[in-house]
């Protein structure tokens, strides 16, 4: 069932990959800091009037959006990614998203659960206030427990401090898979 | 002292010189022969022999018989009378004697009571001249006395504060070093701000801790067993040299509660 | 006045020739709070129990409190087993207060037989020059003989040590308590292993109570020492669970949508403080145990969190950054009505009372502590915070129920998570062994009824 579903959104986004006008190869130019493995991007369906698949594709397979030390602002750059998955959201009301907020470990961890909630809320707004459903998008805050870099220094401070945006495969979204799974099989 | 007695001593030698003298001369007089009534001599009646009738003769004899009858009853009447008399006198002499020794043994009393009532009339009139000059002579020295010490005591109390300002010196000096020595020693926490103990310590002449006895207990066996570990471990404690200074630390009452815990 | 008065008597004592009225008096009022310090005597031990040096475990757990500065006797002069080997002079002379010996016997079916004595080295001590050979009984303030297995052999000596602290200071001692953590490996590759685990509070002997791929949380113990609540991701979205520690069940107390965290049970043990978004704020709810009733105790819309107990259960401390920065707050339940309690630093939280009631432990951060993250400890009379660890980032501070300890998280720059100790006075700060990987939020039980 599961895989289904995967599957035929996969095929969606092939297909929405395929209406894009821009080719692949330009996409790969553009999609500096990918792994190299070929990505599919995903388009608007309107709402987007130049940006390419490529782009899209690019934007999409950013879900980890980093925070400064206590702050629960978005960066600016981070707000076109943004927009891009509200899009897809907005495509798909019946996909899920769950937003996990995180933070660095320093401090309570009570506390950074409610400041990790508190980013979560952010990235939330900014889905809702482009279109998405309410009810597509759920929350969790990991506070400090699920680090990206375990490491107790700055740089692994900087990296933990982040909402992940993840596509759940069941409602409850106890399955989950970030956009690394949305490839061309 | 002994010119005070000496006077009052010959006195009384004479006076008694003077009893014996009295007493001595009423036994002789006493034993001097008194007139005594003596006895009628037997050869005052001498009869005288002459003849005469036979009848006259007879008359005579009997008459001379009845004469010497009357004669004999005469003279045995006298000498019963002689006799009596001579018992009287000697009852009489007895009697004279007894009376004299009365009189003398009497006289003797009065001599005696006399004396003795002088002897008395004397000692008090003694004592009481010796009483009063003894109460001048007490009065005397009592002014000097007191005069002299008023003196002393001014004086001491002059040395007694002196001395007292230096120990009181040296008690607070020793006071301050000996609280200064046993804080570091004791061992208390916040939790034992409210509580206080009194201890008596009783110290050895270098300083040296002998005993040490919780004279009040804060009611805390711990609180009280640090306070009496503080004074041990302090031993000995700096104590003064002088022994009227370290005179006041002998035995001393230490209470100790933690108003000010510095934290180590 | 003091003084004054003593001239007095100094003045009146020499006149008067018998002046034992006019005794001298001193007052010290000040002392020092220091830890006491006691020698423990190796034990006479025929045959070695593997892991269990009776004599080191007394020690470590007097010198841990704060209160002892207590360490085995090295010297082969004076090795005292029993009352009356004991030199007291020669004690005194070491500048100990107290001194512990004791024997370990090997009976027969792995059975031991641990006798102990306690000392006062001062106490009574009649004159000096007295033989010190003579045993004054005022001496001996402990005397013991135990006879045990060789399992509870660690236990029993950990009972031995809370007797010698209650002795001495008062207290009931913790060192038969037992400690609640979180475990956590991150190996490459994932997934990371998260444990809640319960030690001694020594760290020794950990046991754990719950292993999951997802992040555990929050332990808290209910006060019959039998229960912990926490927070649990194993489905991915945070639950709040209580597990009996005895007999391993658990119960599932609250998976709203949004946040579960920060359970507390209430003094009685009836009630769980929780805190719960519901989708939306994050608020402190009060959930009763018996009836699942929800009772929300707070509407705010800021981060409302870490809920703990007044001693008498009337009110709940908790953190809120209502003000711009995470403080301290405490609320009244009946009225509602709650007041800021620290003014002091830019981030105040994780508070709960000291089991005297006289200060507020909380994880502290401010120009004292000069940027870092620190377990301090707030006077309510005077609101004067005294902060007690200067090494490293703090979190989690938990003090012991007789609260001479606090066990808390130490981070330090490049080192793995560890627990660490601070005694309430500061004077005493140790790491907890710990097996691979980071410990934290460590939980300090309540006395436990053995």
């Amino acid at each position: 069932m599961k895989y289904l579903k995967i599957t035929l959104l996969t095929s969606l986004i092939i297909l929405l990959a395929a209406c894009s006008s821009t080719g692949n190869k330009d996409g790969k130019a553009n999609g500096s800091g990918t792994d190299g493995t070929q990505t599919a991007g995903v388009g608007g369906d309107g709402g987007f009037s130049s940006a390419d698949a490529a782009t899209q594709a690019r934007l999409l397979k950013n879900n980890t959006y980093y925070f400064d030390y206590d702050q629960t602002t978005i960066h600016p750059a981070d707000m076109d990614s943004l927009k891009a998955h509200a899009q897809f959201l907005v495509a798909h009301p019946k996909q899920i998203v769950l937003l996990a907020g995180n933070t660095d470990e320093r401090g309570s961890r009570e506390y950074n659960i409610g400041l990790g909630w508190r980013r979560a809320q952010s990235v939330s707004d900014i889905l809702k206030a482009n279109g998405v459903n309410r009810d597509q998008i759920k929350m969790v805050s990991y506070g400090a427990e699920k680090p990206e870099d375990p490491a107790h220094t700055d740089a692994a401070y900087a990296k933990n401090r982040r909402v992940v945006l993840l596509y759940c495969k069941t409602s409850n979204c106890q399955d989950v898979y970030h956009n690394d799974a949305l490839k061309t099989s | 002292m002994k010119k005070r007695f000496l006077t009052p001593f010959l006195f009384a030698i004479l006076l008694h010189v003077v009893v014996f003298i009295f007493i001595f001369f009423s036994i002789s007089f006493s034993s001097q022969p008194t007139s005594m009534p003596s006895a009628a001599p037997e050869q005052i009646n001498i009869v005288k022999a002459v003849t005469v009738n036979q009848a006259q003769v007879d008359q005579e004899i009997a008459h001379l018989q009845q004469q010497q009858a009357a004669a004999k009853a005469a003279q045995q009447a006298r000498e019963q009378q002689a006799a009596q008399q001579r018992l009287e006198a000697k009852r009489e002499t007895e009697r004279a004697a007894k009376a004299l020794a009365a009189v003398k043994a009497e006289k003797a009393l009065l001599a005696q009571q006399k004396q003795q009532a002088a002897q008395q009339q004397q000692k008090l009139a003694q004592q009481k001249a010796q009483q009063d000059q003894e109460n001048l002579k007490r009065q005397k020295q009592q002014a000097a006395q007191q005069e002299l010490q008023q003196k002393l005591q001014a004086e001491q109390q002059e040395l007694a504060a002196a001395n007292a300002k230096r120990v009181a010196g040296l008690v607070n000096k020793y006071n301050a070093l000996i609280l200064n020595a046993i804080y570091p020693n004791w061992i208390v926490n916040d939790k034992q701000k409210n509580l206080s103990t009194d201890l008596l310590i009783n110290l050895a002449s270098d300083g040296s801790v002998l005993n040490v006895t919780v004279a009040q207990s804060s009611g805390s066996a711990n609180f009280d067993r640090s306070a009496v570990a503080a004074v041990y471990k302090s031993s000995p404690l700096p104590v003064p040299q002088d022994p009227q200074a370290f005179a006041e630390f002998k035995q001393f009452r230490l209470t100790l509660k933690p108003d000010n815990i510095v934290s180590q | 006045m003091n003084r004054y008065l003593k001239i007095c008597f100094l003045l009146f004592g020499f006149l008067i020739t018998s002046p034992s009225w006019a005794i001298l008096h001193l007052v010290l009022t000040q002392g020092v709070d220091s830890a006491i310090p006691m020698a423990i005597v190796p034990f006479a031990q025929s045959v070695p129990v593997s892991g269990v040096d009776v004599s080191i475990i007394i020690t470590n757990d007097l010198y841990n409190s704060g209160h002892f500065k207590a360490s085995t006797s090295d010297t082969k002069k004076q090795t005292p087993h029993g009352v009356s080997e004991m030199n007291y002079v020669y004690w005194q002379q070491q500048g100990v207060n107290y001194v512990v010996i004791g024997s370990v016997k090997a009976l027969a079916n792995q059975q031991y037989q641990v006798s102990f004595a306690l000392i006062d080295v001062y106490k009574n001590q009649s004159q000096p020059g007295a033989n010190p050979q003579v045993v004054d009984q005022t001496h001996v303030l402990l005397n013991e003989n135990f006879t045990v297995p060789t399992s509870r052999l660690r236990p029993l000596t950990h009972h031995i040590s809370d007797m010698i602290y209650q002795k001495i200071t008062g207290d009931k001692g913790v060192f038969s308590t037992k400690l609640a953590y979180v475990s956590v490996q991150h190996p490459t590759p994932k997934p990371s292993v998260y444990k809640l685990m319960i030690s001694d509070y020594d760290g020794f002997n950990p046991q754990p109570v719950l292993i999951s791929k997802e992040p555990i949380m929050s332990p808290s113990w209910a006060p019959d020492g039998k229960q912990l609540a926490y927070v649990s991701f194993e489905k991915r979205l945070p639950a709040i669970f209580i597990s009996n520690i005895v007999t391993g069940k658990r119960r599932l107390i609250s998976d709203f949508a949004g946040i579960n965290g920060a359970p507390a049970f209430a003094p009685n043990g009836t009630q769980l403080a929780i805190v719960l978004s519901k989708g939306a704020q994050p608020n402190i709810y009060i959930a009763n145990l018996s009836t699942g009733k929800l009772q929300q105790v707070t509407r705010d819309y800021a981060i409302t969190t870490e809920p703990s107990w007044s001693l008498d259960a009337k009110s709940l401390l908790f953190t809120s950054d209502r003000g711009g920065s995470p403080q301290v707050y405490l609320i009244n339940l009946a009225s509602g009505k709650s007041q800021r309690m620290t003014f002091s630093g830019n981030y105040n939280a994780q508070a709960s009372f000291t089991p005297d009631g006289n200060s507020i432990l909380l994880l502290h951060r401010g120009e004292d502590t000069e940027g870092r993250f620190a377990v301090a400890l707030q006077d309510l009379a005077t609101n004067t915070i005294q902060v007690l660890t200067m090494v490293g980032s703090a979190q989690s501070p938990s003090m012991a129920p007789n609260g001479s300890m606090i066990v808390y998280t130490l981070q330090q720059s490049g080192q793995k998570d560890e627990l660490a100790m601070v005694s309430s006075d500061g004077r005493v700060r140790l790491t907890l062994p710990s097996e691979e990987g980071d410990v934290r939020e460590p939980s300090w039980s309540p006395y436990l009824g053995n």
